[in-house]
């Protein structure tokens, strides 16, 4: 009797936050900054791990913050995407993901979301009515998005309360979401979810709730989440959130209490051979839970979390929730890593990682970028990818190339190197460029492929290519003013052209506007290629012939080095497709070069942007001599028996 | 032990100059891809400042737009490799057939080893594919049987510690495989040369391995270790900045051509030793 009521004081001081394990060293800080917020889902949820399933309660209050009457919501439910291979995100798939062959799986392999018993809470209503609607492609078998109607219309300003009981049961891993040996479980997308009720394109209000397609991720709207999530005790768990942990009856569950504010999103991960990490930057307090396997790998992971922290608060602003924590899955479960939650992001490893490859800290720095644009900065991530993921690929270059070198934050191995923006340009540079489409479409729409290519790599040129038309110092603070403007918010592509404007105002460089830059550059499909032709004796000039070959059209710089170790600056604005320069004769060319500094990042061939008289041998030699002693030394192997 | 090491020095010594023809016909068609990569870069760079990037060390982007730009290279480098070995294959059966049978008649006039080079030739030949052959099938075999024994390491482990470790083992297994593999196609060849039969000489070249099997290793343990060491001399030269001026490029040259040189001539103490073995073991039993 006395320990059940010791138990049951200890359940309700916990609750009440007065008995806190993690939350007293996660502090949420009262932000002024947040707008309201439009949700707050109550959940809570039990593990039944003989069938990888929750048994849960969802009520979410959802406010109308438009000035339409709205007679119905729509809901996320992501984990139906799993649940057979008509779902539109496996029909997507092609029956293979990372490699591996999904229609092959028992039927307890597969996955899926229902819910019961929906109401409002507010009245004395009978269940509500529901259906799955199919809004972007019209495929009946695909249920990942929910429509409820409303029995009653709810006016601009209103709350309304909706209850309603759900099971999730998780896949054997196909995609992000999944079980897989050992009791890991990744809840991601796990809960019926509430789109976002927001202006569309035409300006009119309306749910903007897409189908879950291969190729797109997410994107949902702000709200304050109280979860209780009821596991055995031997699970390890991370989630997005302060944690709080209670043990249950017999000591054989624990109870834990999770608080996240102002999120998009809420995800928890649960595996008992976590070892726990943890560390703290400036109050926010840092957790790692890495597989024994990969212990190796806590301090990379560690100094490139803190390094990317310090970044974004020099240049953007300061990491505005409590915690991170960083999951490192286990190999079986891999399927749920490369991925980003708020305050939670999934990375990958494996036992041995040379410290001279860096791609553990690129990935860190990668996934934690993702609070920045996806979590805080939230567009939408389906219809708009490359600004979050293409944003999140600069930052990625940006922070490994500040911290590890330009040519070696990727790699430097035997004398071979590569910087994290070098590889995004090679990235965008090897595309068939002739081929392919525009960056800015929705993911569903690209059926040709090189969507990596482009939404990540090409972002990231274009952003490097702004940063430096208008220089560092500018270019951060567009990125502040977009940040600080937009924060909390769902900005779109208008909106940071806008904040670009803001800063510099309507031309970015010579005659080039903002509009223009923006719309080649994620609109259009030209590449920019500027070349010196060559250099013509005249009789009283020297002319210099180039070439802009492509359509994209930048202004840009050309440096002309005389002899006599002077200098001059001519400017083109790219416009026509050749251009001559004539300089007097008497003054001998050293070299000419266009766009000296590589500002135009985006030109995809380098190596022709100049000419110079007099270039050194030694460095075909040097690599010529060095391939042919690797090759001496292979023919040497290959023919050992000989 | 010193009277081997003395006999083996004075062979290698006497058959130098026949090392040195392995090493150049190795030289030359190595030279056909340093040819082919200097044009190319030259083509591709041209008279492009970007050129002088290159003098501080590799440079991804001078490379990737080099390549971009003429995507052809690669496509017409796989060839190239192809026919290089192709006819290295080929020269290096006979420069084999021609040293062996030198060692084996003490004699190491260049007649003798063209006579005997294409006397062998074809023998040689055959001997080394039915020892490629079992390099196939025993590798097949070994790495089949792993990957069934391991089943999926991304499901059917806890920890990818096993599929780590058990993969070191394997490829280490392999590798000492390989060596012995090739201890014994050394010796089946002046086995052949004494015996004049082609697959009996595999089975006393078999034998004779065995007996000679403590020694054997021995050998192998040193070859292993010499040959780490030539290849760490080779991948410091690799990490110097060797583009910065002419005298250090010429002394990465000359430090690399050295360690490739070094290398044959380790070969071929194996071969000497092997033989020396042989010798002594038919000196035993006439004794």
């Amino acid at each position: 009797m006395y320990r059940i009521i010791n138990i049951l004081i200890i359940t309700n001081l916990a609750y009440f936050g007065i008995i806190t394990n993690a939350s007293a060293q996660c502090p949420y800080p009262n932000s002024t900054e947040v707008p309201k917020i439009p949700i707050t889902y109550r959940l809570s949820a039990t593990l039944d791990v003989v069938e990888k399933k929750v048994v849960a309660h969802e009520n979410v209050i959802w406010t109308n913050t438009s000035d339409e009457t709205v007679s119905e919501l729509r809901f996320y439910m992501y984990m139906n995407a799993f649940k057979n291979m008509e779902s539109t995100f496996l029909k997507g798939s092609g029956g293979v993901i990372f490699g591996s062959d999904i229609t092959k799986r028992s039927a307890n392999e597969w996955g899926y979301i229902t819910i019961s018993k929906p109401r409002l809470i507010s009245e004395e209503t009978d269940t509500l009515i529901w259906k799955y609607i199919q809004p972007d492609d019209g495929n009946k078998g695909d249920e990942s998005v929910l429509q409820m109607i409303l029995p009653k219309a709810v006016l601009p300003g209103e709350s309304v309360t909706i209850s309603m009981n759900f099971v999730s049961k998780l896949p054997k891993f196909i995609a992000r979401a999944g079980y897989s040996r050992d009791d890991y479980y990744a809840f991601l997308h796990w809960f019926p979810q509430l789109g976002v009720f927001e202006k569309n394109k035409e300006g009119q209000w309306a749910w903007n709730c897409h189908q879950f397609f291969r190729q797109t991720e997410f994107f949902a709207d702000f709200a304050n989440y109280e979860v209780e999530l009821t596991l055995p005790e031997h699970l390890v768990v991370g989630a997005s959130g302060c944690i709080s942990k209670t043990l249950g009856v017999n000591n054989k569950t624990q109870i834990l209490k999770i608080k996240a504010d102002d999120v998009i999103d809420f995800a928890w991960i649960a595996y008992p051979h976590f070892v726990e990490h943890r560390s703290d930057w400036k109050g926010v307090e840092i957790k790692l839970l890495i597989p024994p396997e990969h212990g190796a790998m806590a301090d990379r992971y560690l100094n490139a979390l803190k390094n990317a922290l310090d970044f974004f608060e020099e240049k953007i602003g300061r990491y505005p929730y409590p915690s991170i924590t960083l999951v490192d899955p286990p190999m079986h479960g891999l399927g749920s890593g490369f991925m980003e939650y708020p305050m939670l992001i999934t990375c990958a490893s494996f036992y041995y990682v040379p410290k001279s490859i860096r791609t553990i800290e690129s990935l860190a720095v990668h996934e934690f970028s993702h609070q920045f644009f996806m979590a805080i900065l939230a567009s939408n991530e389906k219809e708009e990818a490359w600004m979050d993921e293409g944003f999140v690929n600069f930052f990625e270059d940006e922070i490994m190339d500040y911290f590890g070198g330009r040519k070696s934050s990727m790699f430097d191995i035997f004398g071979y190197n590569s910087g994290n923006m070098e590889r995004s340009r090679s990235e965008y540079t090897s595309l068939p460029l002739k081929e392919v489409g525009p960056l800015a479409r929705p993911g569903w729409e690209f059926n040709e492929g090189h969507y990596k290519g482009l939404v990540y790599a090409k972002t990231s040129l274009v952003l490097q290519t702004l940063k430096g038309l208008v220089g560092e110092k500018t270019f951060y603070q567009i990125m502040r003013h977009y940040y600080d403007t937009f924060k909390f918010k769902h900005p779109k592509e208008k909106d940071f052209i806008q904040s670009v404007k803001d800063i510099i105002g309507d031309t970015l460089i010579m005659n080039l506007k903002v509009d223009d830059f923006f719309v080649q550059t994620l609109h259009g499909t030209g590449y920019c290629d500027y070349q010196v032709e060559g250099i013509e004796d005249g009789t009283t000039q020297n002319i210099i012939h180039l070439k802009r070959d492509g359509s994209l059209i930048i202004p840009v710089e050309i440096k002309v080095n005389f002899e006599d170790n002077s200098s001059q600056l001519f400017e083109w604005d790219g416009k026509i497709e050749t251009l001559q320069i004539s300089v007097p004769r008497n003054k001998k060319i050293k070299s000419v070069i266009i766009d000296p500094d590589h500002k135009v990042y985006l030109d995809i061939n380098f190596n022709n942007n100049s000419f110079i008289q007099k270039t050194s041998k030694r460095p075909p030699t040097n690599y010529a001599i060095k391939s042919m002693t690797w090759l001496q030394h292979l023919l040497q192997t290959v023919n050992f028996l000989i | 032990m010193m009277e081997t090491v003395k006999s083996v020095g004075q062979l290698l010594r006497k058959c130098s100059h026949l090392i040195l023809f392995k090493y150049i016909s190795g030289f030359l068609l190595s030279a056909i891809l340093g040819v082919f990569i200097y044009s190319k870069m030259n083509q591709g760079l041209g008279n492009s400042v970007e050129m002088e990037k290159l003098i501080f060390g590799f440079d991804r982007t001078v490379v990737d737009d080099i390549l971009n730009n003429d995507p052809s290279i690669l496509n017409s480098l796989l060839p190239k490799i192809g026919l290089i070995f192709g006819l290295y294959f080929l020269i290096t059966n006979f420069v084999s057939s021609g040293i062996y049978s030198s060692i084996s008649n003490n004699h190491f006039d260049l007649k003798n080893f063209v006579k005997n080079g294409l006397k062998n030739y074809f023998p040689f030949l055959a001997i080394s594919l039915c020892f490629y052959l079992v390099f196939l099938i025993v590798g097949f075999l070994l790495f089949f049987s792993y990957a069934s024994i391991l089943g999926n390491p991304f499901n059917d482990y806890t920890t990818e510690i096993p599929f780590f470790y058990s993969l070191l083992i394997v490829i280490f297994l392999f590798l000492v495989f390989c060596s012995y593999l090739w201890l014994w196609s050394i010796h089946a060849k002046f086995h052949y040369l004494s015996d004049g039969k082609l697959f009996l000489s595999l089975k006393t070249g078999f034998k004779s391995l065995m007996v000679n099997f403590r020694q054997s290793t021995l050998l192998l343990l040193f070859y292993w270790l010499t040959l780490l060491l030539l290849m760490a001399i080779m991948n410091l030269l690799q990490g110097l900045n060797s583009s910065q001026s002419w005298f250090v490029l010429i002394l990465l040259i000359l430090g690399m051509q050295i360690t490739i040189l070094l290398r044959y001539f380790l070969q071929f103490f194996v071969v000497g030793w092997v033989y020396q073995g042989i010798v002594n073991i038919h000196l035993r039993s006439q004794n």
